[in-house]
């Protein structure tokens, strides 16, 4: 499908796709590590490159209802977490704009 | 003293009304004055004066008149007497003194009379305390034409009157335009008048256009390639990349299927008799041709880039890069014998005679990524992962940035070396307008002659002082720090592949880009604005490419597996040159 572009990231500590190490995300962007994903721990990052969003869906989380789109990674195409993009109660309207990625589906480049 | 006002020397102010023109923006004493000039210049000085005498008007007062005969003549002490009647304050009078008595020493020294130039020199220049350093510089020339005497001796009777013409312009700066007309005005202004409707037409894209002074020009839509000309299926997945070459003889298109085929492009603007450069089981990403169109390079996956002779479609040389690299971008430098080859970390340049494998030359970049690189001459313009567009030339290491605005994906130059576009992840493209000369001289080493410093020519010697004098500025201090324009495709969500751009059409007019949705778009470089959408592929358009000779055929590579190209209709009923 036209030759993908997949962005690079510069810096020590890179998050990156379990599946195919494409780049995803920097440490600088980590916000919160105590979060619950589908299959166990997730974190929550303010900005993740190369994952393409899917439709918004409104979901039932722990929390309190949201509407989330998931989030896939542009080359294997597996599902990494998702983005809040609204939140109904105002003590979670942080997250709204913001990444959750799946401790299980991330791993870190290099050893750090 | 100030000169006397020029409308107290001419009468005529009374009677018929003062300005002409629709808009009455256009005063009748100028009118006449600069119709007398264009009638002495193209040689009817008996109608000039029955106009002068009927009208009343006289074109220059006679001060004037005498000082440029002074000029053209060379009798420069004359000219140096009538300075202060027409020079336009006294400021300006020194640089005036100055010119004059330079172009006294110049022809000196051009005639061999090096004794009454080194007079002016030492008596006349000396005083005007002109700055050191051009002052030696002047003397350094007298010694350089006194060791090669034989080619200083005959200086031709036109080159003195070309010197003397040009002297000519650069003094009408220091003197009042409204007492010495700056020669050949009218022609300057009718052209102006043309340039402007070239212009304001859109959609002009014919190389051969008949400007007429009768009626205003007007391009139609159908200059510009919007009617479906061929679809070629002959590649059997995704088409990644397409291109022309220089000459326009010939097209070459990479494929996801592995192959890299070449057209030949035929009278009719047809691309036909494709040939197989390259079948590899891994997808090829890129193809560039030499600017001589000889030798096409091509890209894969595999990480190696390989040398084909366009005439007999061989493979010549293969150039690894390494396992994991990943070549981003390949571009040849004009000299067709260098190119280079950028991976995600590093940019190296090859030979295309070297002996081994390994790069000639490997440059340092300075993004820690890189996305894309083209070569500009004697400079290396390259995008990376820190939003930077550098520029980096090879003959000092001078490297300068610009901060673009979104990550950028593609990079594409125009064939005139004017224009940059980038394609940014954001869907949109921008255009950057670079300086003249950014490219420069050619790499040192290659062979090709420097810019001509011959010592002993007599017109470089000229130019030299020209260029001494008004003293030369750097590209590089002036790099766009805003693109002229940007383009915005429909989607307006960030797109996940890479799109190639392209600026062509007669005079670089237009920009286009294909995009996700499967249109390809096309857009005014002057104004900005989309002129036309075209639909057909199936997939998304990944490349276009514009004809360089015939700025009525383009072609672009798509995802559904076909190479599609336009022709103008003007074209086709044959109008077009």
């Amino acid at each position: 499908m036209g030759v993908l572009f997949k962005q690079y990231l510069s810096g020590d500590k890179i998050y990156t796709c379990s599946q195919c190490k494409t780049h995803c995300t920097d440490h600088g962007q980590l916000i919160s590590k105590a979060f619950q994903g589908r299959h166990g721990r997730a974190y929550l990052f303010s900005d993740v490159v190369n994952v393409t969003l899917g439709p918004r869906e409104d979901r039932m989380l722990i929390t309190g209802l949201h509407t989330v789109c998931d989030c896939y990674c542009i080359t294997c195409n597996s599902v990494l977490g998702w983005k809040y993009e609204v939140a109904y109660e105002e003590s979670q309207k942080y997250k709204e704009g913001k990444f959750i990625l799946e401790k299980a589906k991330v791993q870190k480049e290099g050893s750090w | 003293m100030a000169p006397p006002h020029p409308l107290a020397v001419c009468n005529g102010s009374s009677g018929p009304q003062q300005t002409l023109g629709s808009r009455g923006l256009v005063n009748r004493t100028e009118y006449i004055r600069v119709l007398e000039q264009a009638l002495r210049a193209l040689g009817y000085d008996s109608v000039a004066e029955a106009l002068e005498h009927a009208s009343g008007i006289v074109q220059q007062p006679q001060q004037a008149a005498a000082f440029r005969q002074a000029v053209l003549f060379g009798s420069y002490d004359e000219a140096l007497q009538l300075l202060p009647s027409v020079a336009a304050d006294d400021g300006v009078m020194d640089r005036a003194r100055f010119l004059l008595l330079r172009q006294k020493y110049l022809e000196g020294v051009q005639q061999g009379r090096t004794a009454e130039a080194l007079q002016v020199l030492r008596q006349q220049l000396q005083p005007l305390r002109v700055q050191q350093q051009v002052l030696h510089s002047l003397a350094a020339l007298l010694l350089q034409s006194g060791t090669g005497s034989g080619a200083m001796a005959g200086v031709s009777a036109a080159q003195l009157e070309q010197g003397r013409a040009v002297l000519l312009d650069e003094l009408q700066e220091s003197l009042m335009p409204s007492l010495l007309i700056p020669e050949r005005r009218l022609e300057e202004l009718v052209e102006q008048a043309l340039v402007t409707q070239l212009e304001r037409s859109r959609y002009h894209n014919s190389l051969h256009t008949r400007l007429s002074l009768f009626s205003d020009y007007q391009a139609g839509a159908e200059q510009l390639p919007t009617q479906p000309n061929q679809v070629l299926e002959d590649h059997s997945s995704e088409v990644w990349c397409i291109s022309f070459s220089q000459d326009g003889c010939w097209a070459a298109s990479a494929s996801k299927d592995g192959s890299a085929l070449l057209w030949a492009v035929t009278a009719g603007e047809r691309l036909e008799n494709p040939r197989v450069l390259l079948r590899q089981p891994v997808p090829c990403q890129l193809v560039a041709f030499s600017p001589d169109s000889q030798l096409v390079l091509t890209a894969s996956l595999d990480s190696v880039v390989r040398l084909h002779d366009v005439q007999s479609s061989k493979l010549l040389r293969s150039f690894p890069q390494g396992r994991e690299a990943g070549v981003v971008a390949i571009s040849w430098f004009p000299c067709s014998r260098q190119f280079l080859v950028a991976t995600h970390k590093l940019l190296a340049v090859y030979g295309t005679q070297q002996a081994g494998a390994a790069p000639q030359r490997r440059l340092p970049s300075c993004h820690a990524f890189v996305y894309d690189a083209v070569v500009l001459g004697g400079c290396i313009i390259s995008v990376g992962q820190d939003r930077q567009v550098a520029f980096s030339r090879l003959s000092d290491q001078r490297v300068e940035h610009i901060l673009e605005s979104g990550t950028v994906t593609s990079l594409h130059l125009s064939p005139c070396h004017r224009f940059l576009t980038t394609n940014l992840a954001s869907n949109c493209v921008h255009l950057w307008q670079l300086p003249p000369g950014l490219g420069g001289q050619a790499l040192a080493g290659d062979g090709a002659a420097a810019n001509g410093h011959a010592a002993g020519s007599s017109d470089t010697l000229v130019q030299q002082c020209q260029g001494l004098a008004a003293g030369s500025s750097d590209p590089f201090d002036e790099l766009p720090s805003a693109p002229l324009h940007e383009y915005r495709m429909a989607d307006a969500r960030p797109g996940r592949y890479v799109l190639r751009s392209c600026v062509g059409g007669a005079t670089s007019g237009f920009v286009a880009c294909g995009a996700e949705d499967c249109l390809l778009r096309i857009w005014s470089r002057v104004s900005g604005e989309q002129l036309a959408c075209l639909s057909g592929p199936a997939g998304c358009v990944n490349a276009v490419a514009w004809h360089p000779r015939n700025p009525s055929l383009i072609a672009c590579a798509s995802d559904d597996s076909t190479i599609r190209t336009w022709l103008a209709p003007a074209a086709q009923r044959g109008r077009l040159g």
